[in-house]
């Protein structure tokens, strides 16, 4: 069961995780966030063109500043950080490739940069020098005539250098380069006259810095204008996308996997749900087995209660025959005395002697033992009655003594008393009265068996009750007969199991058996030639309540006269008194 | 395209040659006006914008900080000591410092305009107000500080803290200091000068010599790095191309290495960023080491270096000229020098 549990516990489980996670690795990227990692993309590759075409104005002077320059560049710094920005909201830069192609252009963009300012400086410069070598060759102009030997050589130089350089501005390649490097060692070879100098000078330094720079400098814009950067971004973009759609198919194919286990989930739950239901219907037919079970237990045990009833009322049969020439007895007693009481009423009335008072004493004598008379039969036929069991609150010493003069008869022919040690203030006990009496009639005859097989010297039975463990009330009854062997002890509550000729081996095992129905247990110790001790105990009623109809009722019916004897809570005044026939037998 | 390309430049060098050409075979000494752009906007300068947008509670709050003496160790400098607002927007000290032992390296550039620069600092080591800013509070020369004690003199201020929690909702914090003083930054530009007004259209903001020395300037080739908005600030160039501007000052020092000491190169050394021209007539002394305090020997200066050759009086004289026609308007007020 509890493994079932824990096996159904990890499917179930293991098919929610994996729902979980292919439910978060369907969730496909932001598409918003795609659009704007796409957006900044795209206005890279802008001030990326932006920054080329710039270039190109500057150079080609179209453009005097260089603040768009600037500008262009500042614009492809913040795209980038921009790019940054956005791609790690969207977590875009994560694949090596992405991430290795934005890394290429952070370099690219720094290199370019480099280059930028390279060819910002040297364009000034380049600038600079042109504007000054032509005011320069203006100045040269502007001083005026020269001498015609000299200036004639010079304007010669010049109108071979001018062209010169005009070729070298259109086209710095070393060719032209180098013819106009000769052209301007003629120039300064020429030896200028004085106010010359300095001009002629001045075109010739800065006409070096030209030919140096020039091819410098457009070696730096070709650089530029061919710099990976485009390509870059074109590659990162191409790298990028490649990614999306790689997630995209990615998170695709999770949602496809996501259906197939939630359907698998789906699945699970109905083979749980049905054999949920196949478990309640099996669960039903088996609780119905159980109450018929149970049913037929309890019919059993309905026969084995109506057998243990019959037997019990066997047991008070044979009791009750046993007695029976005892009871006899004590019923003549009565029988005797109507008969004297009738007979002095007829003789006083045949001799019309008796007055009306002496003849109404004896007849209200008579009548009381009529009473009497018919109070043993009344208890004998309620002895043998058949009937169910049912218990009330009793005093057990009274129902002790009650019992005992039961026995008055077998009591008499005894050579000993049976001695009734009752303990004082017991609380009352809850059980059936006849089941009770049947087990002490029971107990006491066995000791008075046991008694008569060849007597001990000092014979002697004793009834004690006595408070026993919590709750309960004992009742010992004690004999020095015969005794038991370990053995006979062993087997003497085992049904049909006798050591008397006539037994029926049925007493004390009935009587164990009653008391253990009343909640009670019963036990015995024995001797070999000493004597055994059988002990019984009873619960105490749950509420003491007196019980007094019934008992008052007992009195009149045995005390007669004895009432006084038996306090109003049925114990006995005189807790270690001997039963004799009391007064009203004498 | 490329053919286009080549096509156009070829127009365009047998323009300025042919122009050269003409001008010195024809050899007549004529007043013909100079390669100059026919139109003043399409030149190489171009006129400030009249403002830039900024948040104007950021940048009173950037002022506030700008003016305050706990941006530095001892409370006794802010940055408006070393970048007077009143006067040019500099110190008008060659090096700055009270005392010798603390003296900075270089010359206090104008903050004026700055914002509109490429790079920060002489050698264009920042790219961003806020670097610079790091930067010169933890200088032991200048605030000496750390943004810790910095943060925590400011968020002791109630008035700070109440202003910064109003305007950025997260405090006093490194980030939120630096933005504010980059809303005022934006604010510290001077529009509007008669050069400006000149290009805007306004024939007469310049007089006649003014005009000539511009146009020497041009000529010269000044304007190939001293051009754009900023009339310089967006390029680097190497100081002394023709002399040696370090050899004849003497005292080399590290400081003087320029661009190098940021990159390492070797093309780099005495490389500076060029610096912006607006007000220059109002921010002496010049140059990175403050070491000219006059105009004209810096005009002067820079024609022996940069140009390889002396200029006259003449020249230098229309050119000053010229430069002082590039002083604006800071709050509606021309910029008055030291």
């Amino acid at each position: 069961m509890m493994r079932a549990t824990l096996i159904h516990g990890a499917i179930g489980g293991t098919l929610l995780g994996v729902v979980t996670h292919l439910f978060v690795q369907s969730t496909s990227i932001d598409p918003e966030a795609h659009v704007r990692v796409l957006e900044v993309i795209d206005s890279l590759s802008q001030a990326e063109t932006d920054l080329r075409r710039n270039l190109l104005l500057v150079r080609s002077d179209l453009l005097l500043h260089y603040d768009s320059v600037n500008g262009a560049l500042g614009a492809l710094r913040e795209r980038l950080d921009d790019l940054r920005a956005v791609a790690s909201a969207a977590a875009a830069l994560e694949s090596d490739e992405v991430s290795g192609r934005f890394a290429l252009l952070e370099a690219g963009v720094a290199e370019d940069e480099e280059a930028v300012e390279q060819f910002k400086w040297h364009n000034a410069l380049l600038r600079n020098s042109w504007s000054y070598f032509a005011q320069k060759s203006r100045g040269v102009s502007e001083l005026g005539p020269m001498p015609v030997a000299t200036g004639d050589g010079l304007f010669h130089a010049l109108d071979r250098l001018l062209p010169a350089m005009m070729l070298v501005q259109h086209q710095p390649r070393s060719e032209t380069i180098g013819l106009a490097a000769l052209e301007l060692d003629r120039l300064e070879s020429l030896n200028p006259p004085r106010p010359l100098r300095p001009h002629i000078d001045s075109m010739v330094k800065h006409g070096r810095l030209i030919l140096r720079l020039s091819p410098a400098l457009d070696a730096t814009l070709k650089a530029l204008l061919t710099s990976r950067t485009a390509a870059t971004v074109n590659s990162l973009r191409s790298a990028y996308l490649d990614d999306h759609r790689r997630s995209v198919n990615r998170a695709e194919r999770h949602r496809v996997l996501l259906y197939a286990a939630s359907l698998l989930l789906l699945v699970y739950l109905a083979v749980l749900f049905i054999r949920l239901q196949s478990g309640a219907s099996a669960l039903a037919l088996s609780n119905a087995g159980l109450k018929r079970e149970m049913a037929e237990r309890r019919q059993a045990e309905d026969k084995a209660r109506a057998l243990q009833a019959e037997l019990t009322h066997a047991h008070r049969l044979s009791l009750m025959g046993e007695m029976a020439s005892g009871l006899a007895h004590e019923l003549n007693q009565p029988l005797t005395a109507i008969r004297l009481y009738a007979r002095g009423c007829v003789r006083r009335l045949k001799s019309g002697e008796g007055r009306p008072e002496e003849i109404l004493d004896a007849m209200n004598r008579l009548s009381a033992q009529v009473l009497r008379a018919g109070a043993i039969l009344g208890w004998i036929r309620g002895f043998v009655k058949k009937r169910q069991g049912q218990t009330s609150s009793l005093d057990i010493n009274a129902l002790v003594r009650e019992t005992v003069e039961l026995l008055g008869y077998e009591r008499r022919n005894l050579d000993f008393n049976i001695e009734l040690a009752l303990a004082d203030a017991l609380p009352r006990i809850e059980a059936d009265r006849i089941e009770i009496q049947q087990i002490i009639l029971n107990l006491t005859r066995n000791s008075i068996e046991a008694m008569s097989e060849g007597g001990p010297e000092q014979p002697r039975i004793a009834i004690r009750t006595q408070a026993g463990a919590a709750g309960l009330v004992e009742l010992v009854v004690e004999d020095s007969g015969h005794g038991m062997a370990p053995d006979i002890l062993a087997r003497a509550f085992d049904s049909f199991f006798t050591t008397k000729p006539q037994g029926m081996g049925l007493g004390l095992a009935i009587s164990r058996s009653l008391v253990e129905a009343q909640g009670g247990r019963l036990w015995a110790t024995s001797e070999e030639g000493k004597g055994t001790t059988v002990h019984f105990t009873l619960p105490v009623a749950g509420e003491e309540q007196h019980d007094s109809t019934e008992r008052s009722a007992l009195v009149v019916e045995f005390g007669g006269g004895r009432s006084a004897a038996v306090d109003p809570d049925g114990n006995s005044l005189e807790p270690d008194r001997r039963v004799h026939g009391d007064g009203l037998r004498r | 395209m490329e053919r286009s390309k080549s096509g156009r430049t070829l127009t365009l060098c047998l323009a300025v040659v042919g122009h050269c050409l003409l001008t010195a075979c024809a050899a007549v000494a004529a007043d013909r006006p100079p390669a100059f752009p026919e139109t003043p906007a399409d030149g190489p300068i171009v006129p400030l914008p009249l403002a830039l947008a900024f948040d104007p509670d950021r940048a009173a709050l950037g002022e506030r900080l700008f003016h305050d003496r706990r941006l530095s160790h001892d409370s006794t400098l802010a940055c408006v000591s070393c970048h007077n607002l009143a006067e040019g927007g500099d110190d008008g000290l060659p090096l700055p410092g009270r005392s010798d032992a603390r003296r900075g390296e270089v010359n206090t550039p104008t903050i004026f305009n700055s914002v509109l620069s490429f790079r920060l600092g002489w050698r264009g080591t920042y790219r961003r107000l806020a670097d610079q800013v790091d930067a010169d509070i933890q200088d032991p020369r200048l605030m000496n500080t750390s943004w810790d004690e910095v943060l925590g003199k400011l968020r002791a201020d109630s008035g700070y803290a109440a202003a910064f929690a109003r305007t950025y909702g997260d405090g006093v914090t490194r980030q939120n200091v630096l933005d504010a003083l980059s809303a005022f930054h934006r604010s510290l530009i001077t529009p509007n000068s008669r050069f400006d007004q000149y290009l805007r259209g306004r024939e007469d903001a310049l007089s006649e010599t003014e005009k000539r020395g511009y146009r020497l300037f041009v000529s010269l080739g000044c304007v190939s790095c001293h051009q754009g908005r900023n009339i310089g600030g967006n390029l680097f160039q190497k100081v002394g191309v023709f002399a040696d501007y370090f050899g004849s000052r003497g005292n080399i020092r590290e400081i003087d290495f320029g661009r190098f000491l940021d990159t390492g190169a070797q093309h780099d050394l005495f490389v500076f960023r060029v610096p912006s021209l607006r007000n220059v007539a109002v921010t002496a002394p010049y140059f990175h080491d403050g070491s000219v305090a006059q105009l004209d020997d810096a005009v002067r200066k820079m024609g022996e270096i940069q140009l390889g050759e002396g200029l006259t009086d003449e020249e230098v004289g229309l050119i000053v000229q010229f430069l002082h026609s590039l002083t604006g308007e800071f709050n509606g007020r021309p910029i008055m020098s030291e």
